[in-house]
Order: C-alpha cells, then sequence, then structure tokens
C-alpha cells in the first residue's frame, strides 16, 4: 500500500443504476481520495460505453436494469478489464443471484434497501483491497 | 581418569541439569602433535625390542663358534692320541698293559685336558687316576677281572654318566643301519676328575675294540660367552621390565582406553543414552575428540529434550483442543479444499448432523442430505468461491446460502424433523491460499421456531384488532344482522358444495352443473363481499374477495371437476372461521358495552353504601342489636377505582368494630338513657383536594379500663409501649394515647375471638392499608358518648 499504490491507481468509479436517487447516494458516500472521478449510467448499455471510454478501476452495478442486465454487465466488464473492482448494489437477495454475481467476478455484495453504514463499509472495502 | 559415567537407571534427570553438567567451558585448548611425541615413544619401544632380539641372535651365534674351535682342538688331540695308541699296539710286543697306563698318564696335565682307554667290553685300560677304575698305579688290574666297566664307574659317579650313555649308544650303534657319527661328543655339567663342564670325545680305537675318550674341560672363552649369554638375557629382562611395560603402560592409558572408552559411549549413545559423558585427562587429540564427542552428545540430548518438550506441549495442546472441542456447544470443524471435513470437530457437530463420524466425511454430501437439492447446488458453488483466494471475506460472509437454512433429519424412529441451522465460513490462508475453512454451524431451530410464532401471533392480534375496530363503529344491530345474513350464506354455499360432492351425474350434465354450482356459490360470496364492505369490516371482506377470486379462476375454465372445488372448501370454511371469530369478538364487546352501562348508572358511592348497609343489617341481627345507618352526602362523590377495594374492606372492619365494641344491645341502651337502636353515619366530602370518610356511631366508646389492663398485658413482652402512654408530671394515663392504642398490632379487647372480632387484626390492619394508599386514620371519642373514625385519603392521588 502506501504512497506508491495510491498514486499508480486514478480510482475512477462508475456508478450504474437505473435510479437516479440511487446514484446520487452512491454518490455522496464517496469520500475516499481514490476515487478522483465518478461516471453515472442508467441502464446497461450506457455503462458499457462509458466502461469502455474510460476504463474505471471501481464499478457499483445494479443488476436489474433496462437495455443489458447487471450480471451480463459485469460478465463483459470482467472480459474486458479482469482487474475492475465491482460492487453490486441489487435490490435481490436470494443467495443464487448473489453467487452467481461474485462468480462473475464481483468484489462486493450489497442488497437493497441498504443502509448508509452498509455501503460505506462496502465501498471501503472495494477501495481499500484494490 | 577414564570413565564411562554410567546412566543413571531412574528417571532421567531435565534436560537442563544435564546441560549444566558438562559446562561449556571445558573446551581444552588441543596440544596438537602431542599424540605424534606419545608415537616416538611407542618407536623407541619397538626399536630397542628389535635390537634386543638381534643382540640374541648374535649372543647365540657366537656362543656356537666358540664351542666349535674348542671341539675342533679336542678332536685333533684326540685323533692323535688314537694313533699314538695304534703305534704303540703296532711296535710293542708283548704288550704290557702298564705302559698303556704310563701312556694315559702322560696324556694328563695337558693343556687339552686328559685321555683314557677302554677295552671292547667298556672296561677301562688306563686312566689317570686308577684307583678310581680299579688299576694299579703301574697298570693292570689289581687283580684278574678288577677293573671296572664304564656303567659301573657311571653309578658310582654321576659326573660320569653322559660318557657311558655315549658309551653304550656307540657299542648299541655298530652293525646299525646308520653308523654313529665319530667321535661321539659328550657334554658333562661336572667332570669325574675335575669337576668342572667339560666336553668329552669318543673315539673308536681302528682294528681294536677299544675306546679312546678324549677329556677337556671348557675353555675360558667358552665361558665366557656364556656369561655374556646369561648377562645379555638379564639386560633384556631388565629393558623389558624397564621401558617396554611403562610404555605399554603410557600407551593403553593414553590411546587404548581412551578410544575403547569413546567406543563403548558412542555405542551408549547409538542405543539412546543421551546421558553418556566421556571424561579423557590431557590435552592431546584424543582428549579433545572425547570433548567435542561430550559436546556432541550434550547438544543432542537437548535437541532430544526440546523435542520430547515440545511434544509434550504438542500433545498438551492437542488435549486442549480436545477439551474445548467436547465443550463448545456450536458445531465446529475445518473444511479442507477437497470439501472434507477434518479429524477434529467438537462434539455439538455430531448432535447437530445427527451423525457419529464425521472425520473425513464429505461436506457437499451431508448438505444434500438435509437440504434442498438448489440449496446444495449454491453450497457447491458458494464452497469454490470459499476457496478462491481472490475472492475478498466480506464479500463471501455476505453470499453464504447457509447462513439460515432449514434442514431435515430422519430421526432414529424415521421421524422427518426439521431444524434450523446457521453456518458461518472463516477463510485460513497460508501463503495466499485458502487451506482450510473453519466453520461454525448453530442449531437456531428453538429462535427460528419462536420467530415464527411471534409472526404468527403478532398477525393474529393485528386481525382481532382490526377485527374489533370494524366492529366497533358498526351499529350493533346492523352486525348482528350481517352476521346473521352470512352465516346462512356460508351455509348454503357449503350445502350446495355437499352436494355438488355426492351428485352422480353423466359428464356433460355433470359440466354444466358445476358450472351452475360455481355461479350460485360466486353470487353469494359476492353478496357477503359487498355487506362486509358496506359495513367496513375489511378483513372479512378482504377474505371474500380471496374467495371470489379463486371462484372466477374457476368459472374461466372450460371443463370443470369435483376436485376443482376443493380450494374453494379450504376458502369457506377459513371464512366460516373469520365470521366465528367475528360474532365472538360481538359477544366479547357488547357484554363489555353491558357492564360498562351498568357500572354507569349506579355511583360509587351508592355501591359502597348498599354495602355498608347490608353487612351492618347481618352483624346487627347476629348480635341482637338494633342499627340504624345514615349515610351523609354521599351522593355524587366519585371514588378513585383504586380507593375501592380498600375502602370496602375498611368499611366492613369499622362496622364489625362499631357493632361488636360500640353499641350496646338494647338493654344497656335503655339503662344508659340511650334510645333502643345505635346508629351510625357513614359520611364522605371532598375537602382541600382530599377524600374525607367519618365513621361515627353512638355506642359506649372505647371502655379505658379495659385498654388499660391490655396494655399492662401486652407491656409483659414490650414494656417499651407504655413510656408514650404515660404522663409522668401529673403520674396517670394520657387519654388520648390510650385511645390509639386500637391501632396497635396484637391489640383486641373483645374477650374471645368471633367470627366477628378479636384477634387483635383488624384495627391495625385498617390503619396500614390506609397508610399503603397514602391516607391516615384518627380516633375521637367520648367515653359512653360515641366513637368517631375520620379517614383521609389523597384524592386521585
Amino acid at each position: 500500500m502506501g504512497v506508491r499504490t495510491v498514486l499508480e491507481t486514478s480510482g475512477r468509479l462508475l456508478i450504474v443504476d437505473d435510479s437516479s436517487t440511487i446514484r446520487r447516494s452512491i454518490e455522496r458516500h464517496i469520500f475516499s481520495d481514490r476515487v478522483t472521478k465518478i461516471y453515472q449510467a442508467a441502464n446497461g448499455r450506457e455503462a458499457m460505453e462509458l466502461f469502455e471510454r474510460y476504463r474505471p478501476e471501481f464499478v457499483t452495478m445494479d443488476l436489474t436494469m433496462p437495455e443489458m442486465d447487471g450480471l451480463t454487465c459485469i460478465s463483459k466488464m470482467m472480459a474486458l478489464k479482469p482487474d475492475t473492482r465491482l460492487m453490486v448494489i441489487s435490490a435481490l437477495g436470494d443467495a443464487e443471484t448473489a453467487i452467481e454475481a461474485v462468480e462473475r467476478g464481483a468484489n462486493e455484495y450489497v442488497v437493497k434497501p441498504f443502509s448508509a453504514e452498509d455501503l460505506n463499509v462496502a465501498l471501503a472495502n472495494l477501495i481499500a483491497e484494490a | 581418569m577414564n570413565e564411562v559415567e554410567a546412566p543413571s537407571v531412574g528417571e532421567a534427570p531435565p534436560p537442563a541439569a544435564a546441560a549444566q553438567r558438562r559446562p561449556a567451558a571445558s573446551r581444552r585448548e588441543p596440544r596438537l602433535g602431542s599424540l605424534a611425541w606419545q608415537g616416538v615413544v611407542g618407536l623407541l619401544a619397538l626399536f630397542s625390542l628389535i635390537f634386543m632380539g638381534i643382540a640374541l641372535v648374535m649372543n647365540t651365534y657366537g656362543r656356537q663358534q666358540v664351542a666349535e674351535q674348542s671341539a675342533g682342538k679336542l678332536e685333533e688331540a684326540g685323533k692323535r692320541r688314537v694313533e699314538e695308541v695304534r703305534r704303540w699296539l703296532a711296535g710293542e710286543k708283548p704288550l704290557d698293559p702298564s705302559n698303556l697306563q704310563r701312556l694315559s698318564q702322560a696324556w694328563q696335565g695337558e693343556a687339552s685336558g686328559y685321555a683314557f682307554l677302554l677295552d671292547g667290553d667298556q672296561r677301562f685300560l688306563s686312566f689317570p687316576r686308577p684307583e678310581l677304575v680299579g688299576l694299579t698305579s703301574r697298570g693292570g688290574a689289581k687283580e684278574a677281572g678288577a677293573t671296572l666297566t664304564a656303567g659301573e664307574v657311571a653309578d658310582r659317579h654321576p659326573g660320569f654318566r653322559p660318557i657311558a650313555d655315549a658309551l653304550r649308544r656307540l657299542q648299541a650303534g655298530r652293525g646299525a643301519a646308520v653308523p654313529v657319527r665319530v667321535p661321539v661328543r659328550v657334554e658333562m655339567p661336572a667332570d669325574l676328575l675335575n669337576g668342572k663342564p667339560s666336553l668329552a670325545l669318543v673315539f673308536p680305537v681302528p682294528e681294536t675294540g677299544w675306546k679312546l675318550v678324549q677329556v677337556s674341560p671348557k675353555g675360558e672363552l667358552e665361558q665366557a660367552a656364556d656369561r655374556i649369554s646369561r648377562s645379555l638375557l638379564l639386560l633384556i629382562s631388565g629393558i623389558l621390565l624397564a621401558v617396554l611395560l611403562p610404555s605399554y603402560l603410557f600407551l593403553s592409558r593414553r590411546w587404548i582406553t581412551p578410544v575403547t572408552t569413546l567406543a563403548e559411549a558412542a555405542t551408549l549413545v547409538r542405543d539412546g543414552e543421551l546421558d553418556v559423558r566421556v571424561s579423557v585427562a590431557g590435552r592431546d587429540e584424543i582428549a579433545v575428540l572425547a570433548d567435542s564427542f561430550n559436546q556432541m552428545v550434550d547438544r543432542l540430548a537437548a535437541n532430544t529434550a526440546g523435542l520430547k518438550q515440545a511434544n509434550i506441549e504438542l500433545g498438551r495442546s492437542l488435549g486442549l483442543t480436545d477439551t474445548i472441542m467436547e465443550a463448545v456447544r456450536e458445531g465446529l470443524f475445518l473444511l479442507t479444499p477437497a470439501l472434507t471435513i477434518e479429524a477434529k470437530y467438537s462434539a455439538a457437530t455430531r448432535q447437530i448432523f445427527g451423525q457419529e463420524d464425521l472425520a473425513g466425511a464429505d461436506f457437499l454430501d451431508l448438505i444434500r442430505r438435509i437440504t434442498p437439492e438448489r440449496t446444495h447446488e449454491l453450497t457447491a458453488r458458494f464452497l469454490r468461491l470459499l476457496f478462491n483466494p481472490a475472492k475478498t471475506n466480506s464479500v463471501i460472509a455476505k453470499v453464504n446460502p447457509l447462513k439460515e437454512v432449514e434442514a431435515s433429519f430422519s430421526s432414529r424412529s424415521g421421524q422427518l424433523e426439521q431444524k434450523y441451522l446457521t453456518f458461518t465460513f472463516e477463510r485460513i490462508r497460508e501463503g495466499g491460499e485458502v487451506h482450510h475453512a473453519m466453520v461454525t454451524v448453530a442449531d437456531v431451530t428453538a429462535r427460528a421456531l419462536l420467530a415464527q410464532q411471534l409472526r404468527e401471533s403478532q398477525q393474529r392480534m393485528e386481525r382481532q384488532a382490526e377485527l374489533l375496530l370494524s366492529v366497533m363503529h358498526v351499529e350493533s344491530q346492523m352486525l348482528r344482522e350481517f352476521i346473521e345474513d352470512a352465516h346462512t350464506e356460508l351455509e348454503t354455499i357449503n350445502a350446495l358444495l355437499r352436494e355438488g360432492r355426492s351428485a352422480v351425474l353423466s359428464i356433460p350434465d355433470r359440466n354444466t352443473y358445476y358450472r351452475h354450482l360455481a355461479d350460485d356459490i360466486f353470487k353469494s360470496v359476492h353478496t357477503i363481499k359487498g355487506t362486509a364492505a358496506m359495513l367496513r369490516i375489511d378483513y372479512f371482506a378482504a377474505a371474500a374477495h380471496r374467495f371470489e377470486e379463486k371462484l372466477a379462476a374457476l368459472r374461466g375454465r372450460t371443463i370443470l371437476d369435483g376436485s376443482d372445488f376443493v380450494p374453494i372448501v379450504l376458502e369457506l370454511s377459513e371464512m366460516v372461521d373469520s365470521l366465528a371469530e367475528i360474532r365472538n369478538v360481538l359477544a366479547r364487546f357488547a357484554e363489555t358495552q353491558r357492564s360498562l352501562k351498568a357500572a354507569a348508572d349506579t355511583s360509587d358511592t351508592e355501591v359502597l353504601s348498599a354495602l355498608v348497609t347490608r353487612f351492618v343489617d347481618d352483624l346487627a341481627e347476629k348480635s341482637g342489636k338494633k342499627v340504624v345507618v345514615a349515610f351523609h352526602a354521599f351522593g355524587d362523590l366519585a371514588i378513585p377505582f383504586k380507593y375501592k377495594s380498600a375502602l370496602r374492606n375498611v368499611m366492613a372492619q369499622l362496622a364489625r368494630n362499631s357493632i361488636v365494641h360500640g353499641i350496646e344491645t338494647p338493654a344497656e341502651r335503655q339503662v344508659a338513657g340511650k334510645p333502643e337502636e345505635g346508629h351510625i353515619l357513614v359520611a364522605a366530602r371532598q375537602n382541600n383536594g382530599n377524600l374525607e370518610l367519618l365513621f361515627k356511631d353512638d355506642g359506649r366508646g372505647i371502655d379505658y379500663k379495659q385498654v388499660v389492663e391490655r396494655v399492662k398485658e401486652l407491656a409483659k413482652s414490650e414494656p417499651s409501649i407504655l413510656e408514650p402512654l404515660i404522663d409522668r408530671e401529673q403520674n396517670r394515663w394520657k387519654l388520648d394515647a390510650l385511645d390509639q392504642m386500637i391501632f396497635h398490632p396484637g391489640f383486641s379487647t373483645a374477650d374471645q375471638a368471633t367470627e366477628d372480632a378479636g384477634r387483635g387484626v383488624g384495627m391495625s390492619a385498617v390503619r396500614d392499608a390506609l397508610a399503603r394508599l397514602g391516607g391516615r386514620i384518627s380516633l375521637r371519642q367520648k367515653m359512653g358518648q360515641f366513637c368517631e373514625f375520620r379517614i383521609v385519603l389523597p384524592n386521585g392521588g
């Protein structure tokens, strides 16, 4: 860790969620100086466009979205850039979806509705472990 | 000294002590080369041995040479004399034996010794000293046959024996296959004449049977050689003693014993005796070797002891683990990456899984047996993630499908038993790999069931609360009518369904019949639903709605069968239950309303006064007294609820007290000039925010004489009660203090306890009961006139 790692990681974050409220809520919780730039996408197709253009280090991903579902997004992103730190934020609380997401490469999993505490801890994990 | 310290037979000393026994400082500074020096000593000894050997050989050879030389001279002298004898025999006729003797005598005295002659019979012909052998000095025998034979002389003089033996051998050797070598050489330890060690040569005289014996004492040289030889032997023995023995001892001490000791010690060490130490004196290489050996064994012993200690520690910690595993309440075990359970697991694990031996068991197999197939599949996927070191612990904890899982076990009796289990997985990492997962399992069945019951009871409460709410805002008459109507409708539906089930019809008819049946039931349910909605009994309306929807689904079908109505029957029975519940709630509600209304109709004080009146009448009748009760200002006074029960008891006690002790019999009253019937007045009022109650009778009041007697009696066991009762200055009883004594515990002035008075608990109980409510009671009386109790209670307090 230390200064070197910080300098090596530019810390771009892509927030993918079809709800602007959730996107804003996540944005407000980002305190880390590791995150220098935040992009937002409202659906899977937009998410992939932004991902390919900016190659973010961190992604938060909703699973149920129009255009392209979250699980497909995860697979595509991981295929393009395997070291992406990706957190799933989903209303789907069932174990199967969660396992599926982690199998595809998600590093964190938060179930909606989440508390500020839940989100903070998960975001800290996601960014710190990079 | 050289020694092997024998290992102690008993318990081995602790390793620390063994190490101390040989301090590290024992390492000696080696004096290298000293072993080589010792080798020189050894070589010297060896050389001296060789030298002695050579000396011995040379000495022997010298002695032989000397002996040969003198023997040669003797032989020459002998041969010369044999020639003389031959010449003499040839020249002299007739023979005169005395001449022989002269001849022999002439030979004597020569440096080469003496000689003598014997005839063929070994009889002496001459001898230097004739008398020794029976010869005359002039030669010839003293008498015929008087000369002695060699054998006879040897018998007399043992010194002559070797010559006699040689003569006999020579005689016997004649005519033998192997001729005896002549002259025969005879060694004589002591000669007959000079007594010295001598050498004799026996010559046969040719052409006669005679023998000539030449005797000569051994020469000086010869004797010197012998002496030298003897001293040499002596010297060698001396050297052997003086040099070889010490050097052997030295070498043995320095080399052989230490090396042997080391070898023995090494054998012991090989056999596991680590208590062996070797001590070698000196500073040479062997001593250094011994030191090194000791240090090596020390280190070996220390290492072994360390290993033993570690083994003990390991054993102990394993024992501790076992203890923990037995004691821990949760299932606790380690999972290998191959998803098998490790040998160590807590006793509770066995209980939870209901399986005895879990070591090596396949975890997924266990899960498959107790959970639905889907859970098993998810678990398999989850465990792959668990052992994937790239996944973080936090995300693993979140996707655990066994966080709370319903598991079914078949018990021994074959019944299926439901358990709620909760699994947690902790990863144990080493070198970046997840090499184990620690799994804890807890049986949370009790908790889960409790939670379920709580949920159910909460739902029931919510439903009843809703029912009550719906019922409360409905005009009760309408509600009653609705319940009746709904009940009738449900009965109708039930009857229709029952009919339908027993109907025997052809298939097309049956379809039509069921369709009509569904329509009829739908109409009934719809009516109920409408009424319930209008009356805003929402819960019931919702139930009817569900029923209706099921029926609607039924009506949508083209072909209907009796079995299609099974869910309808279930729904119906639920509605019947709900209706019964409403009816029940309504009944309870009505009951509460009735009692509320009744209570509202009668005031508190009326209830109380009615109670007191009834009580006083009963008592008066029993005691044959006449009593009239009057109530004053009681009307609208509200008595706080919490006082009611206490006041009822207080009033009863006061009334009892009044009738038993206060109010006299009609006869007594007449004597006292009072009206026959006694009077009791009960009054109540609000005063300064307090509730005041007054209870007054016109009886005899308190009889001080009786009170004083009772006080004196009580004072026997409790003297302190007297003090506040006596006015010391005026030396008399304080009357108002005596009044208060009736509230004293244990005070009872009635002569005997009856159902209605006595036992001394009455008035003190009254005071205590009022005190508990924050109130108080006081007494005012006039003997023979009246007795009045005043009760003050904080109002609404």
